[in-house]
């Protein structure tokens, strides 16, 4: 088992637990905002990046593939 | 003899009871009791200091498991209790030439304990033979009526209240070891990691919620904005659906209202009365007031006590919500008619019929919380002023008359979309009068509008917003949960709410977890959920409830708990290499987190770290390369509030950001704060505004 690119948790697939959540989370998500506004993954990354209201792990996930220079 | 719980009680009870209203204090060195005579009584009034005994574990070594315990006088077992040594003895040496033994603790769990605890071991006399003073408050005729009413004690009472201590000992002590000595064994470091029989259920559910709120991904949705025009005057219109799920519907429903006529379809009144809130439990007190005065649960409790102690209020440490019809509601109400501040309300309850409103709740050793009617011999402090007034107020308001309000709403169609405006307006107030400023509510009015009327629409919009995530807990919000889930007691949940906080596994007063909360819950939840979860408390709380119904005894109890327990580290033992890893990293994380405040500008490869100097015990930043002798390099930080280190750098001198936060004022600062040039304004402000406090100080002190 290696660790968490993100925060050095083991992991099991890509991420931790907690960041493989917020992944597969945010994955789900994008078929809502799609359907509800229209936007691309990319979009879709920038604007919830912006939102108060995101949670900490998606944030960072976020950072991540950012960084990475997509997934 | 009467043993009390307090010496504040133990005055006020003999001054009660003393035929001459005037008990004397003997004062045997730094402690007291109180002489006096009641008929041909004569009395010997005694104070504990709450527990005077606690458990010890009998069997040698700081390790797990140990499950045997026996019960000795406090100071051995907590080195700081020092004043109780003086008072064990005063006890034992008075004992002497008893006759008989009096049980006057507050009339609980904890309170009979205390009594039974002292009659055993300092007075050391036979419980069977002592006799039980029950009451609900501190006044003189309660107090006369419980003297002159005397029970036996209430033995199944007790013997649940020493199972429960002796099940929190064993939780806590085995499993706080545990969990501290897979630590040492994985990294050598001794640090205390605390968990306990209700902790771990609490401290769980703050984790669940907050990785409900890291995986929160907002939603949009659109809200439809609509301003009119009606008689020359501007209306705000809601439209009937809240939310609008895609940007292309609510764009649709735009494009179709913008510039139309709308007609008024019909107006409603809709009359709604609403009944007085009921008496104050302990925890709808506490719940109100966190809403209204932003006190957290534990100093509600530690106010209400103290309001207690001062004959103002009754027993706080109640579940029930009613008040009994044997309470002379005439009697408090005259009583608070002489306060200036609530003659007029209480002049005017008097007059109604004294009939409350009652709760569901209930409770079987106290009524609901409710004013004595008594004025508090000691002046209160601000803030027991502000409890007592909604403890008042809340009295006044169950006699009160429903609250009678008009909903208002006029329904307004435009082709097929409906929209609406909404009034409300207050008709009688009420209950609301006497709960005065506790009591809140909006109202407005509805325009001048009639059936049949056209309204333009002069602008619409669709606006986008998000969904939230659910919102982390309050103490309030966290003790209220622990409630509904029957772990802890009334007078236990304010503190175990506290200690989650305290013991670092959250952060603010929003219960954010920790990292340290994290390790301790991700660690816990993979390899031991059954420390983190509510069923076995849940279960434990029904077998004590049942100790108390007599359906089984404390030898049961404590025998079934001792096998699940021992499972339990057993199990533990097995996985104790992984654990301690687990949590290692899991506070190697929290401190680099807490502590570690980057590297340091003097040497260039030592961190910075938040340290704290074994002779002062003062706080500082110190490189890490000091203990080689290679830096020296310091920071002075405040002494006061947490510090949690910023992922961000000073603008004016590049040094590391921190935030303070100290009571309600949190500010950012950095740990040059001291000679950076950005700061030297602050600096004099805070040079002035200490000079003027220690003015203040001093005038205080010379007056």
């Amino acid at each position: 088992m290696t660790e968490c690119p993100i925060c050095g948790r083991g992991r099991q697939e890509k991420f931790c637990s907690y960041h493989q959540t917020a992944f597969d989370n945010m994955k789900e998500m994008h078929t809502k905002w799609e359907t509800a506004a229209g936007l691309s993954w990319e979009d879709y990354l920038d604007k919830i990046g912006q939102l108060e209201d995101t949670g900490r792990w998606i944030r960072e996930v976020i950072e991540f593939i950012t960084q990475q220079d997509g997934l | 003899m009467l043993v009390t719980e307090k010496p504040t009680a133990a005055r006020k009870i003999a001054f009660a009871l003393d035929d001459s209203r005037s008990p004397q204090e003997i004062k045997k060195g730094k402690t007291s009791y109180f002489e006096c005579k009641r008929g041909n009584d004569e009395l010997v009034v005694v104070y504990a200091l709450g527990h005077l005994f606690e458990l010890q574990q009998t069997e040698k070594g700081w390790t797990y498991p140990r499950l045997e315990n026996k019960w000795v006088p406090k100071y051995e077992v907590d080195k700081k209790a020092t004043n109780i040594k003086p008072i064990i003895a005063l006890i034992k040496r008075l004992s002497k030439n008893i006759d008989k033994f009096v049980v006057a603790t507050d009339y609980d769990i904890e309170g009979s304990l205390i009594g039974y605890l002292t009659l055993l071991y300092a007075c050391k006399t036979d419980p069977n033979n002592a006799a039980r003073m029950r009451f609900s408050s501190l006044t003189e005729n309660e107090l006369g009526h419980a003297f002159d009413n005397m029970d036996t004690l209430d033995f199944p009472l007790i013997e649940s209240g020493q199972v429960r201590h002796e099940v929190d000992w064993l939780y806590g002590i085995n499993m706080t070891r545990a969990l501290t000595l897979s630590i040492k064994k994985a990294a050598g470091w001794f640090k205390i990691v605390s968990t306990g029989r209700v902790q771990g259920p609490a401290l769980s559910y703050v984790a669940q919620r907050e990785n409900e709120i890291n995986l929160f991904v907002p939603l949009p949705y659109w809200m439809i904005q609509v301003l009119a025009h009606h008689n020359n005057k501007e209306l705000e219109l809601e439209y009937f659906k809240k939310r609008i799920a895609t940007m292309s519907d609510g764009e649709a429903v735009v494009e179709s209202l913008s510039g139309q006529t709308a007609i008024v379809d019909k107006v409603s009144r809709r009359t709604v009365t609403q009944q007085p809130h009921p008496p104050f439990s302990l925890s709808s007190l506490q719940s109100e007031a966190y809403r209204h005065l932003g006190y957290k649960p534990s100093r509600t409790l530690a106010l209400a006590q103290s309001l207690y102690l001062n004959s103002a209020i009754s027993y706080p440490r109640t579940s029930s919500e009613q008040l009994p019809d044997t309470l002379d509601y005439k009697a408090i109400l005259t009583g608070l008619s002489s306060m200036k501040n609530y003659t007029t309300m209480a002049k005017t309850v008097l007059k109604g019929p004294l009939k409350p409103i009652q709760g569901k709740k209930t409770d079987p050793a106290h009524p609901a919380i409710h004013p004595t009617g008594e004025k508090p011999a000691k002046r209160l402090t601000p803030s027991e002023k502000k409890l007592y007034d909604l403890i008042v107020r809340r009295f006044f308001s169950v006699f009160g008359e429903p609250l009678v309000k008009d909903h208002l709403r006029a329904d307004i169609v435009c082709e097929n979309h409906k929209l609406y405006t909404r009034g409300l307006q207050i008709q009688k107030l009420g209950w609301a009068e006497f709960y005065g400023p506790f009591f809140k509510t909006k109202e407005k009015a509805l325009p001048d509008i009639n059936e049949g009327d056209s309204v333009h629409l002069t602008s619409v919009d669709a606006e986008e917003k998000h969904t939230l995530p659910p919102a982390r807990f309050n103490p309030a919000s966290l003790l209220k949960l622990l409630e509904r889930e029957n772990l802890g007691t009334k007078s236990t949940r304010s503190r175990i709410v506290d200690s989650v906080r305290s013991r670092g596994y959250t952060i603010g007063d929003k219960f954010e977890l920790s990292t340290l909360g994290y390790a301790l819950y991700e660690t816990l939840d993979h390899y031991m959920s059954v420390m983190l979860s509510s069923e076995m408390t849940r279960q434990l709380e029904k077998e004590m409830e049942d100790i108390q119904q007599r359906k089984t005894d404390r030898d049961t109890v404590l025998a079934k708990i001792k096998t699940s327990l021992l499972a339990i580290l057993v199990e533990f033992k097995e996985k104790e290499d992984r654990i301690g890893e687990d949590l290692v990293k899991g506070l190697q994380r929290y401190w680099k987190e807490t502590e570690e405040l980057g590297s340091c500008p003097k040497c260039g490869d030592g961190i910075l770290r938040i340290v704290q100097s074994p002779k002062t015990g003062k706080r500082f930043v110190g490189c890490s390369n000091y203990k080689d002798g290679v830096c020296d390099q310091t920071f002075p930080l405040p002494q006061k509030g947490t510090i949690t280190p910023l992922e961000k750098v000073c603008p004016h001198c590049d040094h590391q950001m921190i935030k303070v936060i100290s009571g309600r004022r949190a500010w950012e600062t950095c740990i040059n704060w001291t000679q950076c040039p950005g700061r030297q304004e602050d600096l004099k402000a805070l040079d002035e505004r200490r000079a003027k406090q220690s003015k203040k100080k001093a005038g205080e002190k010379k007056s």
